[in-house]
């Protein structure tokens, strides 16, 4: 969870904490930003903004939708009513290993996707993105 | 004919208390809201006092999930207000139609705390680095918007009906529910949260008013005989802070659910002077338009005032052109009228007094008693009318008339009166 030195969980933690002006105990790794923790857009955006300032990693929102996607382009994502089908269910499994790929098959919609974005899947994201900064570097 | 609407729901934070009742009882009492200004260091200033509001809790007062991280002082003020007189009124998001409701709020627009300003500037003179100025976190850009605290309002009732921001400085929250009160007639909703909130408690806004000369400077050692509206040794304004919020209903609508029924609103009328930006015309005119207007509004003639909430700010200017108006539109009925000034207790709460003036309205005819002016000891024998000197005084009131002038000459006059089924 760190990289050189720096405790990734907990400057999210923090980070997800004081722009939804929450306790830090709430902020735990399994909570959904958008949905446990009711943030909105721009909470996101303050979130983000907040773990640059911190850990010098800068992530733009757009930056966790393709990492949700995976690079695959949106009709081999999801169908013509716009429901994620199997190709994505299967990458979304990658990004968010904590999802039911079965109890959502079928029912998750492109917009929902974001909704279950967790603490824990953005420190991974902040920690994966502060190691190829650090390889780039190198 | 067009619709009757009643007003059904109040809620106030205020230099007297936290909520409605605590504030009608503290006018009623003559008890001074004004004291030494705290919320900056006054050293090397003119003026060290105001009337600020104490020991506010927003998160003790509203329910959370409403937007409200991204409110500044004003709006926690006209938040918490909301959510009492939509408590008072016992209205909720099921009332009526999400689109039947709407929001009317007057308030400042909304600027970064000036500290914080402040502290940016001095960071970026002390590197040399342009970017300090990104240590603005996205959502600050919301915090001076001057509808978001509407918006949190909007979001407690899930209000989707009409909605209007006025900023017309200290008549704002007589425009808001003034023209709430036009939107209810029209029909374009059945239920509107009216009112306004403000804090000039800042140190620009002291610097400034200062810089005007419309604060009083001479009181600093004596805060609560600061405002002193119509007493001939009045200075100057004391600056105040607030919110005030009342829910306003049309008349069936509100009798269909059992509401409660506070009063009627009657009439509106504004007006503008076209003068100058800061002085009151000494000959009333302005005032003159907007109270007529209003008062033929409500289909009233002026002898049917009992009771003026005066705008009474404590400014030499203002006192003596609001009074002329009074003398010219009333004539003879003018030395009958009960006129007070809720500012003498409370400091001026801006964009938030007219507002606070119609929750004085309602208290006086609601419980019979007319607030005093405080502070009255040496009378202005250019004035001459019965401003209800120092202690309130038991008095039937069926329709008072509230004022609210502005810097700029923008003037707002309203009728309110009590509830008859029959009129």
């Amino acid at each position: 969870m760190s990289y050189n030195g720096k405790d990734f969980a907990a400057i999210v933690a923090e980070a997800v904490a004081d722009a939804l002006g929450i306790d830090i105990e709430e902020a735990v790794p399994e909570a959904t930003l958008l949905g446990d923790l009711d943030a909105e857009s721009i909470d996101l955006l303050d979130v983000l903004f907040r773990i640059e300032k911190a850990a010098d990693v800068k992530i733009k929102v757009s930056d966790i939708a393709e990492l949700l996607q995976g690079g695959i382009p949106d009709e081999e994502f999801a169908d013509e009513n716009d429901i994620i089908n199997e190709v994505g269910l299967a990458q979304l499994k990658r990004s968010l290993p904590q999802i039911d790929v079965d109890a959502l098959a079928g029912k998750l919609t492109a917009d929902e996707v974001l909704s279950l974005f967790t603490v824990k899947n953005l420190t991974d994201l902040v920690t994966e993105r502060a190691a190829a900064l650090a390889a780039a570097a190198a | 004919m067009s619709r009757r609407v009643v007003i059904t729901g109040v809620g106030a934070v205020t230099p007297l208390g936290n909520d409605a009742p605590t504030t009608w009882q503290g006018l009623v009492d003559g008890r001074s809201g004004v004291g030494r200004l705290t919320t900056i260091d006054t050293a090397g200033f003119d003026v060290t006092i105001a009337g600020e509001v104490k020991d506010f809790d927003l998160a003790g007062a509203v329910p959370a999930s409403v937007g409200l991280r991204h409110l500044l002082r004003p709006g926690t003020f006209g938040v918490a207000a909301a959510w009492e007189a939509l408590r008072d009124a016992g209205v909720d998001q099921h009332t009526y139609d999400s689109a039947e409701m709407g929001v009317a709020m007057g308030a400042c627009i909304d600027r970064p705390p000036l500290q914080w300003l402040v502290d940016v500037g001095a960071l970026r003179d002390a590197t040399g680095r342009a970017d300090a100025f990104t240590t603005f976190a996205p959502s600050k850009s919301l915090e001076y918007s001057q509808n978001i605290a509407s918006a949190a309002m909007a979001r407690m009732l899930d209000a989707t009906g009409p909605m209007l921001g006025v900023s017309t400085a200290c008549s704002a929250s007589g425009h808001a529910v003034g023209e709430a009160f036009r939107s209810l007639q029209e029909g374009d909703a059945q239920l509107m949260l009216a009112g306004g909130y403000d804090s000039l408690t800042t140190w620009l806004d002291v610097l400034c008013f200062g810089l005007l000369g419309a604060l009083t400077k001479d009181f600093n050692d004596q805060p609560e005989r600061a405002s002193r509206p119509f007493d001939a040794e009045r200075t100057g304004f004391v600056l105040g802070e607030g919110g005030i919020a009342l829910v306003l209903e049309e008349l069936e609508a509100a009798k269909e659910r059992g509401a409660n029924i506070l009063a009627e609103v009657m009439g509106y009328g504004t007006s503008l002077n076209a003068w100058r930006m800061t002085d009151s015309p000494p000959d009333g005119s302005g005032a003159i338009e907007s109270i007529e207007a209003c008062i033929a509004d409500a289909g009233l003639e002026p002898a049917d005032i009992d009771y003026i909430v005066a705008h009474g700010t404590s400014t030499p200017g203002n006192d003596l052109s609001e009074t002329t108006a009074i003398k010219k539109v009333f004539g003879d009925a003018a030395e009958k009228v009960l006129i007070s000034s809720p500012k003498s207790m409370t400091g001026h709460l801006t964009a938030a007094s007219a507002a606070l003036s119609v929750l004085t309205a309602i208290g006086a005819i609601n419980h019979g008693v007319v607030p005093p002016t405080l502070n009255q000891e040496t009378p202005d024998r250019r004035l001459g009318l019965d401003f209800v000197p120092n202690t309130a005084r038991r008095h039937q009131v069926r329709h008072a008339l509230i004022n609210a002038f502005a810097f700029g000459g923008t003037n707002v006059g309203l009728v309110v009166g009590r509830y008859e089924e029959n009129r």
